[in-house]
């Protein structure tokens, strides 16, 4: 047991605390939100941020995942390499194959790389940070960490509306800016 | 090796020290002040006790102790009654100086060759010491309330609203755009009605009529 | 090597194997071999090592740079006080050396005659009649809002042999105390700081004697935390009774703040509200515990015991305030009140 009194000590679990953050990661650039859950993973929204001597880091827990997106073709484009050990055994699998199979791993991967390595080759910190991201690739949480949460994250691009998604009144009632000609053929 | 006991010499007693004796810049030990920071808010009191003169009285490398003997150690003494001076003459050695703290260390000095004036500046500088081991001060206050309005914590500036709400909540998470869109300023501008001057519905056939 | 670890057969001791394996070193007719000279180096520290006698303790006056007369003289100025010399010594003796050169006397068979039978007990004594009552004194002028638990704590604090043992030993006391130790107890130097205090009651005279305890015993106080030097225990039943007191009986808990609910790490915050105003609040890692620090913190905000707000004055400022007029003891805990002035003030609103 430490020496400090109950005062101090419940002082200090208080500046201490780790706090739980939700993100809806709806429609967002996955490494966009990457670069921002990476920074409340490692704490440093904190002031008490220190990157050598203590980990300060948060909790993060991500709803769909499932909805996030790339930029232009990049889904096509971002490939993403794996090896078994064996040889010949490396395999490469496109962004939105990989997204297919596991809606929640292109968040993580850009995470992973996000949170970084120290300057050291080994980053000891890397693992217990990871661990505290929670993946889920739709919008159902466990009760059980539901309750943990305490606060959100704001997130980095507004989300979209298609034209799926107004009703017929509020495309009638939109303002209209130009007018076809009366000569004007519509295919 | 390992769990050597280094023999304790009978001349000297415990907590002796030097200049270099806790290392220098690099290698260095380090830690917090352990004076007693009260000292001075009543009454000063000098850290110093005693100091103890040990020279030759035939040595030319003591010549500077003797002369600071027969000139200036009175004025010392009268200056400071609250360090009492030692004198120790021994044939045919260094001369050095030790002084005593009141937190039980010691410091030996040598003053080999030294002069009057050197002596002089050397003793004041132990005296205005407070005895601790020479370290890297890993900060330069020592306090038990370090801030006034009580230590920072994560919960600060976080609005109460977001207690009482269930999240996801837009309100708390949506995006914030620094700029506003393109829809939103023509919304804006359709519930002004500002938008009459863009709306082009058949001008070019009226001009012509 | 070989004959090394033949010898080291028929070696008694580790002394004897050391001088047999130089002899052997020194006696081969091609010297030292190097393969010898870290196996013997070795064998030369440990036998340094498990021989060595420990050095017997010391008293620094058994040095030759020892004068006790001018060493007293000098502790008198180092305070800037004028003490005399004999009361110095008195001060400085403690029963049990006096105790201990009656018998070494005795032994000896010496005459009893210009036995030195005086000791600090007498001038503790004075000095502790003083103390008691003008520490006392002096809390209740500057801390006006908390009850006479609260002093008393903080006097006994003050007054145990730790605290004054420290301060004694701060101000060089330890190697000029006679007793039978050579490094003498908490005790005993508490008893030395008490008795130098009963020596300047009895030289100086009361005003002086306060301006001391003030600049050397009280100044300890600064920088302190009251309320843990106090550690008043179960913080919310002493706030309901002092509510009651004041005609409030009810005060609600609410949970602040919470997060990581289900996890070792879970931390709470709970605020204390009277009349839906914020009096106070605590947090930690259960909901029971931040209660009871919201109550600790909220009794800290109606005695006046933040840092902001325990100011104490020290040294000259000081010298001057009649604390005579304080003397009178504060009510308890349990009768405890706001002030009427105050009550307004105390109770606001914290945001």
């Amino acid at each position: 047991m430490s020496n400090l009194t109950k005062f101090r000590r419940t002082q200090q679990w208080l500046t201490f605390a780790r706090l739980w953050y939700l993100y809806d990661a709806t429609y967002q650039d996955v490494f966009d939100s990457a670069i921002v859950i990476a920074q409340y993973l490692r704490g440093m929204n904190k002031p008490i941020y220190d990157h050598v001597r203590q980990d300060v880091g948060n909790h993060v827990v991500v709803i769909n995942t499932s909805k996030v997106s790339m930029p232009v073709d990049e889904w096509k484009w971002r490939m993403y390499s794996h090896h078994s050990r064996y040889g010949g055994g490396q395999t490469w699998a496109a962004a939105h194959e990989l997204h297919s199979k596991d809606p929640t791993i292109v968040l993580y991967k850009a995470v992973y790389k996000e949170v970084g390595s120290a300057p050291r080759a080994v980053n000891l910190i890397r693992s217990p940070t990871m661990a505290r991201l929670h993946l889920f690739p739709d919008a159902c949480i466990p009760p059980e960490i539901k309750a943990n949460i305490c606060d959100q994250i704001r997130q980095v691009q507004p989300v979209l509306k298609s034209l799926k998604d107004y009703s017929e009144e509020e495309v009638e009632k939109f303002p209209k800016i130009v007018d076809y000609p009366e000569d004007y053929v519509v295919k | 090796m390992r769990g050597r006991v280094v023999k304790p010499s009978f001349a000297v007693p415990q907590n002796y020290y030097n200049l270099y004796s806790f290392g220098t810049h690099r290698i260095q030990l380090s830690g917090f002040t352990e004076q007693p920071f009260y000292n001075g808010l009543g009454r000063y009191v000098c850290q110093l006790q005693r100091v103890t003169f040990k020279f030759c009285k035939f040595g030319g490398s003591s010549k500077g102790v003797r002369e600071f003997i027969e000139t200036d150690v009175v004025d010392f003494s009268r200056q400071h009654p609250g360090v009492v001076v030692y004198l120790k003459p021994r044939r045919h050695k260094t001369p050095i100086m030790v002084t005593e703290y009141l937190n039980g260390n010691s410091h030996w000095m040598n003053l080999r060759n030294m002069t009057k004036s050197e002596i002089k500046l050397w003793l004041d500088y132990m005296r205005t010491r407070s005895g601790e081991p020479i370290k890297r001060y890993r900060k330069k206050i020592k306090t038990e309330w370090p801030s006034i309005q009580g230590p920072w914590n994560p919960f600060l500036n976080m609005p109460s609203f977001v207690n009482v709400t269930d999240l996801p909540n837009e309100q708390r998470g949506a995006f914030i755009s620094e700029k506003k869109s393109a829809t939103q300023q023509l919304l804006e501008m359709a519930k002004d009605g500002s938008l009459k001057n863009i709306l082009k519905t058949n001008v070019s056939q009226e001009d012509k009529e | 090597m070989a004959t090394i670890l033949r010898n080291v057969n028929a070696a008694k001791n580790i002394r004897d194997l050391l001088k047999k394996s130089i002899e052997h070193c020194t006696r081969s007719e091609r010297g030292l071999k190097r393969w010898q000279v870290d196996t013997l180096r070795v064998m030369y520290w440990r036998a340094q090592s498990y021989d060595a006698i420990p050095h017997p303790e010391r008293h620094r006056r058994e040095w030759q740079n020892w004068n006790y007369k001018s060493e007293l003289f000098a502790f008198s100025q180092r305070l800037s006080e004028k003490f005399s010399e004999e009361m110095l010594r008195v001060c400085f003796t403690d029963k049990s050396y006096v105790e201990k050169e009656d018998e070494q006397r005795k032994e000896l068979g010496m005459p009893e005659i210009e036995l030195r039978t005086e000791n600090n007990s007498e001038l503790a004594a004075i000095g502790t009649n003083k103390l008691t009552p003008f520490i006392k004194s002096y809390l209740r002028y500057f801390l006006k809002n908390v009850p006479e638990e609260c002093i008393s704590a903080v006097h006994n604090y003050l007054m145990s042999d730790t605290v004054l043992a420290d301060i004694a030993s701060k101000i060089g006391c330890t190697q000029l105390i006679l007793c039978n130790a050579i490094n003498p107890s908490d005790e005993v130097k508490a008893q030395v700081l008490r008795a130098l205090i009963g020596a300047l009651m009895k030289e100086k005279g009361e005003k002086h004697t306060e301006k001391f305890i003030i600049d050397f015993i009280l100044t300890y106080i600064n920088d302190q935390d009251i309320m843990e030097v106090w550690n008043l225990p179960q913080a919310e039943i002493a706030l309901s009774n002092v509510l009651k007191n004041n005609g409030i009986t009810e005060y609600e808990p609410r949970l602040l703040r919470e997060s990581g609910r289900n996890t070792i790490y879970a931390c709470f915050m709970v605020g204390m509200y009277v009349d839906k105003k914020l009096i106070g609040f605590g947090s930690g890692e259960t909901v029971s515990i931040a209660r009871e620090m919201a109550a600790y913190d909220a009794l800290r905000r109606m005695f006046k015991l933040t840092p902001a707000s325990t100011l104490f004055k020290f040294g000259k400022d000081a010298y001057n305030i009649d604390f005579g007029s304080s003397s009178q003891e504060y009510s308890l805990l349990n009768e405890w009140k706001l002030l009427d002035l105050d009550r307004k003030h105390q109770l606001k609103s914290i945001s």
